[in-house]
């Protein structure tokens, strides 16, 4: 057998293609408890309720610290057979310039776990809105990529500079998932467009909660503010269904999240979208 | 996508099937009914006993007995040589029957599934009614006896169906697992082996009721995350959530796929790559037991453009040789010679594959020695392991969920 | 008491009705024996044939299992027990 240097880029085991999968941007909010998590739960038993209702989970708490491998384990042991995670980058590597090789591989190899247990489906990075489209940052992202060979990759940006042409072949030829936002029409923030760029497909809802958006939290703030109180409406959900229908045709996943955090309400929108999915005979 | 029960509105049966392989015999040979039967690997060499029917029970048989001091305890006993594929059939038809009743059916193993009830089937009087109707058609339709407990949790479910068996039905809400469990030995509850009991021994803790008492914090000093959950265990409570099988999910095709480093044009290196994919997908075939007959090459370029192409082969394989000279062969034959981003081997139209090799099925010693290796196979996956259907496929899977942690290191008491 | 474990050829009188294979009576050791019913029915699988099980009870309360290769297509008497007797032959 020709000894090939593609022998370093993992196989993906195919199962169950166009698939959607639905879940939220986080699921440890002590302000979920009552709204979606039963009353009395401690945040211990979170992660088990949760995987009760959704098939994945985005896990962001690895934005505010650098993961061990025992974070993993625990969410492993927690959750059953099947279930998915997708993980949001450190915020040194998106929000502060980090390109340091140690801080990428220590947080790679935390990923052990779930790698393991056949649980693991790719990387976020979520860039702030003030992340423009400059050659500085575009050679941030292709750094990024290389520092982080290997892994799926899904990549959110905020600032509008970054719709351009050469977007799409870009991000193809990088092996860079394009994630797809969902936020308020405001100037400067990118629109909800859609685009294939990787096997799986990627969109976040943050809600449309304008008047909110750039206050105190601010661009390139905290998460978790009044920015993510929005409850998204039916007919709101239901513009997505014909987008999220054709991205599934497309692609081999399609993963959506829900980040408008606030009070639950991502956790109730989420299942709204299961259950508008389903009636449309989308495997969901 | 399993259907979500909120937590007060659902009830879990654990169906637990009686002596099963001992019981399926009788079933299949009603002149052994009533009688002690002893299923064993080939009765005329030295081995140990797999299984015991209750009449044979009495004497001291259990499993695991070597068949020498089983035929000094209990003379008189009916001598079989197991059958795996007999049980596993019984099994799944099981299986068929408890999805008619709610498609949240987990198997646990091969002799006991957990179904869940939801809804208006969610109150304890609804769920012993349908407990009960389902032990007569058991009875009815397979000639077998099965234990049910029913409880709000699998974890009480489980205990409840262990406490009267044979034909046991017993319904336990909380308060009722509390009466019936904290009086005794903290080793009957689920999940707790003989080490642990030792080390909650240790602490004082000798009954589940002194479990359910204890300090949290102490126990959390003492077992790390799973101290909190013992202790909610003792309760009777329990958050493991009932993973039901969905048929036609699992096992209709098996692949891999890989995205390159970079588009790419090079027939050696793609070449190379199909062989690489071919190998992991046979593997995986053979590890699950399965053959297959259909081989699909999917092909991607730089622009996006997907490309599948299948051929039939001659007979089931899961042969990597086999799989990769179909997926060469497709690849040249479909190929255009643009850049390629992803290439993918899939093997479809998928039958379980008999276990052992292709030898004559009935010369005596290989037949002997297979039935050896199937049956160590059968009994050492009940504690790890669930047979599921998918039509007439049985798809081994790992267990979703057990309590305390990993599986290994857990002690199923012993059954058969 | 044991079964007998065997692997005898035997001539087996069959009705296909309805997609089901149904034994009705076969010949071994020189007797006749009529299936008074199908006690069970199982498969196994070899490379792509599927080989069909049955445990059949006699008249007489004997009962066997039979085994039906459609690549014969043939039927092998696989196990017999006789509810007479008093010692079998492994």
């Amino acid at each position: 057998m020709s000894d090939s240097p593609g022998a370093a880029a993992p196989s993906t085991p195919v199962a169950g293609d166009h698939r959607v999968v639905i879940g939220t941007s986080g699921y440890s909010f002590a302000d979920w408890v009552g709204p979606f998590y039963p009353p009395g739960m401690r945040a211990a038993e979170f992660l088990a309720f949760y995987a009760r209702h959704f098939e994945a989970v985005e896990v962001n708490a690895t934005y505010y610290r650098i993961p061990d491998r025992g974070m993993f384990e625990r969410m492993v042991q927690n959750t059953p057979d099947g279930f998915r995670f997708v993980v949001k980058l450190n915020q040194a590597m998106s929000h502060e310039g980090s390109r340091d090789p140690l801080l990428y591989r220590e947080f790679v190899d935390a990923l052990r776990p779930l790698k393991d247990a056949g649980r693991y489906d790719g990387l976020l990075a979520q860039f702030p809105w003030g992340f423009k489209r400059t050659p500085e940052n575009r050679r941030h992202l292709a750094t990024m990529r290389d520092l982080l060979q290997g892994e799926p990759l899904f990549v959110e940006f905020r600032h509008d500079s970054w719709l351009t042409p050469e977007l799409e072949p870009s991000l193809r030829e990088h092996r860079i998932g394009y994630c797809a936002v969902d936020e308020p029409a405001l100037p400067g923030l990118i629109p909800p467009v859609t685009m294939v760029t990787a096997e799986d497909a990627y969109v976040r809802f943050h809600g449309r909660n304008a008047a909110t958006w750039w206050g105190r939290g601010g661009a390139g703030g905290r998460e978790g503010g009044d920015r993510y109180d929005y409850d998204y409406r039916e007919d709101e959900l239901k513009e997505w269904v014909r987008k999220v229908a054709a991205l599934a045709e497309q692609a081999r996943r399609t993963y959506l999240f829900f980040n408008n955090c606030h009070a639950g309400q991502a956790a109730r929108n989420a299942k709204l979208m299961q259950e508008l999915l389903r009636q449309q005979n989308l495997p969901a | 996508m399993e259907r979500v029960l909120e937590k007060g509105e659902r009830m879990i049966l654990l169906v637990d099937m009686d002596a099963f392989f001992a019981s399926v015999e009788q079933a299949h040979h009603p002149h052994l009914r009533g009688q002690p039967v002893i299923v064993c690997g080939d009765p005329s060499r030295r081995g140990v006993v797999t299984a015991a029917s209750y009449e044979a029970r009495p004497s001291g048989v259990h499993a695991g007995m070597p068949l020498q001091e089983a035929r000094r305890l209990c003379p008189e006993a009916h001598y079989v040589e197991g059958n795996p594929e007999k049980y596993v059939a019984i099994s799944l038809a099981l299986l068929k029957l408890y999805l008619t009743i709610t498609p949240d059916v987990e198997p646990f193993s091969v002799d006991e599934a957990f179904l869940a009830l939801g809804g208006s089937l969610g109150s304890m009087d609804e769920a012993t009614a349908i407990a009960t109707d389902l032990q007569v058609a058991i009875e009815a339709r397979f000639g077998l006896s099965a234990s049910i407990g029913i409880g709000p949790s699998k974890l009480v479910a489980k205990m409840a169906a262990a406490l009267e068996k044979p034909r046991g039905l017993v319904a336990l809400d909380e308060e009722g697992f509390r009466r019936a469990f904290w009086p005794t030995n903290v080793q009957t509850l689920w999940g707790v082996g003989p080490k642990l009991t030792e080390r909650l021994g240790a602490l004082g803790i000798a009954t589940v009721g002194d479990l359910a008492h204890a300090p949290a914090e102490a126990l959390e000093a003492a077992f790390g995350i799973i101290g909190p959950q013992l202790r909610e265990a003792a309760w009777g409570r329990d958050e493991t959530p009932l993973v039901p099988y969905h048929e036609g999910v699992d096992a209709k095709s098996m692949g891999h796929e890989v995205t390159l480093p970079e588009d790419c044009d090079d027939p050696a290196f793609l070449e190379g790559t199909l062989l690489r994919l071919s190998d992991q997908v046979a593997r995986r075939l053979r590890s699950e037991g399965y053959l297959g007959r259909t081989v699909a090459v999917k092909l991607r370029d730089k622009r996006f453009t997907t490309r599948i192409r299948q051929r039939v082969l001659p007979d089931f394989t899961a042969d990597h040789r086999a799989v990769f000279d179909a997926a060469k062969t497709l690849w040249r034959e479909n190929w255009n010679g643009e850049a390629l981003r992803l290439v993918g081997v899939t093997v479809s139209s998928l039958e379980r594959a008999s276990s052992g090799d292709q030898t004559e099925l009935f010369t005596p010693d290989r037949r002997a020695e297979r039935l050896r290796e199937a049956m160590d196979q059968v009994r050492d996956k009940l504690g790890e392991a669930s047979l599921v259907p998918a039509g007439a496929l049985t798809h081994r899977r790992r267990l979703g969920h057990v309590p305390f942690g990993p599986v290994t290191g857990l002690r199923r008491k012993d059954r058969a | 008491m044991t079964f007998e474990s065997l692997s005898d050829p035997v001539d087996v009188l069959t009705a296909f009705v309805d997609g089901r294979i149904q034994p009705l009576r076969f010949r071994w050791q020189g007797r006749v024996v009529r299936v008074r019913r199908v006690t069970g029915e199982w498969n196994r699988r070899e490379g792509s044939t599927l080989m069909r099980y049955f445990s059949v009870e006699s008249h007489g309360a004997d009962t066997y299992e039979l085994c039906y290769d459609p690549r014969g297509p043939r039927w092998i008497l696989s196990r017999a027990w006789s509810a007479s007797s008093r010692k079998g032959r492994g």
